[in-house]
């Protein structure tokens, strides 16, 4: 577990070397509940295993996807607090929220709390809307954005029914303070890139940015930073291509939903009831 | 080519209104270099726009100043395809207005760019799914073909062109406003379709967002047209200078009215249909935080006066004419704040503006000095261009024979 704990902090140099995926890799979910298979410790690693099986794929045949169980989150924002360091985004970029609904009176009051990562949609409509190109689904359906290209007009903010995309104004949370801190100097990995240290003059500052399912992490056989962090193990991740991963039998057998699903934007992450 | 010549004396550069013109633009100038230093220093660190809301005055200072740009070149195209003699002396002023206000409006959107030195990208990289990149090249053939038709409509009078010239001359002109009028119509009707294609923005999706950016194009180029026409145009005085601002007056008025019904009918449709998602950023607009820029500015100070200014003096005195056309032509950039922030003010879903407390994540949206500061910096500059044009360009010249 050390080891697994050094790599969720992000930061690719401190990565062990990725383990060999298991010959194959089982999970049994009945009826939503998963029981795990022999000598698989828990569903992180579980989920972990049938990333590397999926890299194994050509990438093509990738499809990577989230499922989100609502019943089970708490609202504790552990995923946003994460998100936020692994890829390391200044003040006004989020590309992890959790929306908080309440519903009921008193005694008959509840909290539901939705937590918004990018949808990865399938017929994404910031794509088209990018004057440049700057912004594609990528072969293993997550959109991508590059930084190089972008113009930063922001077209693809205001399109996104979801709210997902931010802008990098260059600000700093260490602004008007004594000392400017030293984590805000290191440097992001989005999309597997090193993007080098903060400058206000240079990408990905001056660019649109959002949630990359933590791309530079899939690569490497490891979760993003919100799946790995949650506490109530409410995030579930993997290939939807693989009808037999932990996410694809959750969508079927819990009846896994999409946001605002009447637009037709076909995300790529599902929530449970 | 013309004769340049620097402090060159011409029949406006004692003319009073010319000196006023040109006070208030350095004025404005000198406080725009302050919004332009920090824009270039700073990037975009002190403005107030941000991910909640990523498009603000600067946005709306874009679609202002090239609607001018749009309405005073279809008014130039239509003198100059349907021959109207009476007006052709206007013909330039409406070109030079066409060219002055559209390169406000690129500076506008330029220096709202992540990055302005990669701007060429939208020519060399186009993404023709995106009309933002259509409404680009529009705005390139626009800029030649505008180029093009000033310079050989005012060429005749600083070279002497033969008869044939002359004739070959106003064929091509004639060529060129025909071509210029479903350019003109792409383009600004293209930045209408940029905003109404978006469906994930309520406000905005709708089919009528081109026909109403283009008939609020019109509105406003052809009033600050009048206004300029009735404050600088040649033959002050004269009962022709009358009659040509009386029936630009009418003008202005019929196709407000007809702007003005486009807005109730998308308003009206949206508050009766009584769907909360699509009726949010119409409430927010009529009755939220600032509710005065609909009901005070667009309505009563750039409509309802200005119309009933105008019927008042029944166009006999041009001074007030020109008093009611500025009052239009300067409410409508309430019009164009109106047209982009409402809608995203209103957030995809009740619950997100509290999932994340950030200054750059919120749904609440006012102007920073700087970017204020930037505004009024581009309506100097287009003061002190036109005031320019005036002066170097044979702009009120004598029409064609």
């Amino acid at each position: 577990m050390a080891k697994f704990t050094v790599a969720s902090i992000g930061g690719l140099t401190l990565l062990p070397k990725p383990l060999e995926a298991k010959a194959e890799v089982k999970n049994d979910i009945i009826d939503g509940n998963i029981t795990m298979p022999e000598g698989v410790e828990n569903t992180i690693l579980l989920m972990q295993e049938e990333i590397r099986q999926a890299l194994k794929k050509p990438v093509e045949e990738r499809h990577w996807g989230m499922v989100i169980d609502t019943r089970k989150c708490i609202g504790c924002d552990a995923c946003t607090v994460s998100c936020k360091a692994e890829n390391n985004t200044p003040p006004g970029v989020a590309y992890n929220v959790v929306m908080e609904e309440e519903t009921g009176v008193f005694p008959n009051v509840r909290k539901k709390f939705i937590r918004r990562p990018c949808m990865q949609c399938q017929e994404p409509p910031c794509v088209p809307v990018c004057p440049v190109g700057a912004t594609w689904k990528r072969e293993d359906k997550i959109v991508t954005i590059d930084y190089d290209q972008c113009i930063g007009c922001r077209y693809c903010m205001v399109a996104c029914p979801y709210g997902a995309r931010y802008f990098d104004y260059g600000d700093s949370y260490s602004e008007a303070t004594p000392e400017k801190m030293e984590y805000e100097n290191r440097e992001s990995y989005d999309y597997g890139k090193n993007w080098g240290k903060k400058d206000k003059w240079r990408s990905p500052v001056g660019n649109v940015r959002k949630c990359t399912f933590c791309l530079h992490r899939l690569e490497k056989g490891l979760l993003p930073g919100c799946v790995t962090t949650c506490i109530g193990a409410t995030n579930y991740f993997g290939d939807l291509n693989n009808e037999n991963s932990i996410v694809s039998k959750l969508i079927t057998q819990r009846q896994g939903k999409v946001l605002k699903e009447e637009m037709g934007t076909e995300p790529s992450v599902f929530y449970l009831d | 080519m013309f004769h340049v010549k620097f402090f060159k004396k011409n029949e406006f550069s004692d003319h009073k209104p010319y000196k006023r013109l040109m006070q208030i633009s350095i004025v404005a100038l000198a406080i725009g270099m302050i919004g332009f230093a920090d824009r270039a220093i700073f990037s975009h660190q002190h403005t107030n726009y941000g991910s909640a809301i990523p498009w603000g005055l600067w946005v709306a200072a874009y679609i202002y100043f090239v609607g001018l740009s749009a309405g005073s070149f279809l008014l130039s195209a239509l003198i100059y395809v349907f021959n109207i003699k009476k007006f052709e002396r206007i013909g330039r002023l409406a070109l030079l207005t066409a060219l002055v206000t559209l390169i406000g409006g690129l500076i506008a959107i330029w220096v709202d760019l992540g990055h302005m030195s990669r701007a060429w990208r939208l020519l060399i990289f186009p993404n023709f799914q995106s009309v933002m990149a259509w409404v680009v090249y529009f705005y390139g053939a626009y800029v030649i073909l505008l180029g093009t038709e000033m310079y050989i409509v005012m060429r005749r009078d600083e070279q002497k062109l033969s008869e044939k010239k002359t004739e070959n001359d106003h064929k091509i002109i004639k060529a060129l406003a025909i071509t210029g009028i479903p350019l003109a119509i792409a383009f600004h009707g293209g930045v209408g379709a940029l905003f109404g294609v978006v469906g994930a923005q309520s406000g905005w999706h709708s089919g009528l967002y081109p026909i109403y950016f283009l008939i609020s194009a019109l509105v406003s180029g052809t009033a600050v047209l009048t206004g300029f026409v009735a404050v600088f145009g040649a033959g002050k005085g004269s009962d022709e200078h009358k009659s040509i601002v009386k029936t630009l007056s009418y003008v202005v008025m019929g196709l407000l009215v007809f702007d003005l019904l486009l807005e109730a009918s998308e308003i009206l449709i949206t508050l009766y249909g009584a769907i909360p998602s699509h009726t949010g950023p119409v409430k927010i607009m009529l009755f939220g935080n600032f509710w005065w820029m609909f009901w005070v500015v667009h309505l009563l100070l750039g409509s309802l006066a200005p119309i009933a200014l105008m019927i008042k003096n029944r166009a006999s005195d041009v001074k007030i004419t020109a008093i009611a056309c500025f009052m239009i032509a300067l409410a409508f950039m309430a019009v164009r704040v109106n047209l982009v922030i409402p809608s995203l003010a209103t957030p995809h879903w009740k619950s997100l503006p509290g999932a994340f407390y950030d200054q750059r994540i919120t749904w609440d949206y006012f102007p920073s000095m700087a970017e204020f500061s930037v505004l009024i910096g581009i309506f100097g500059l287009c003061g002190i261009l036109y005031y320019l044009g005036m002066l170097y360009l044979p702009i009120t010249k004598g029409a064609s024979k």
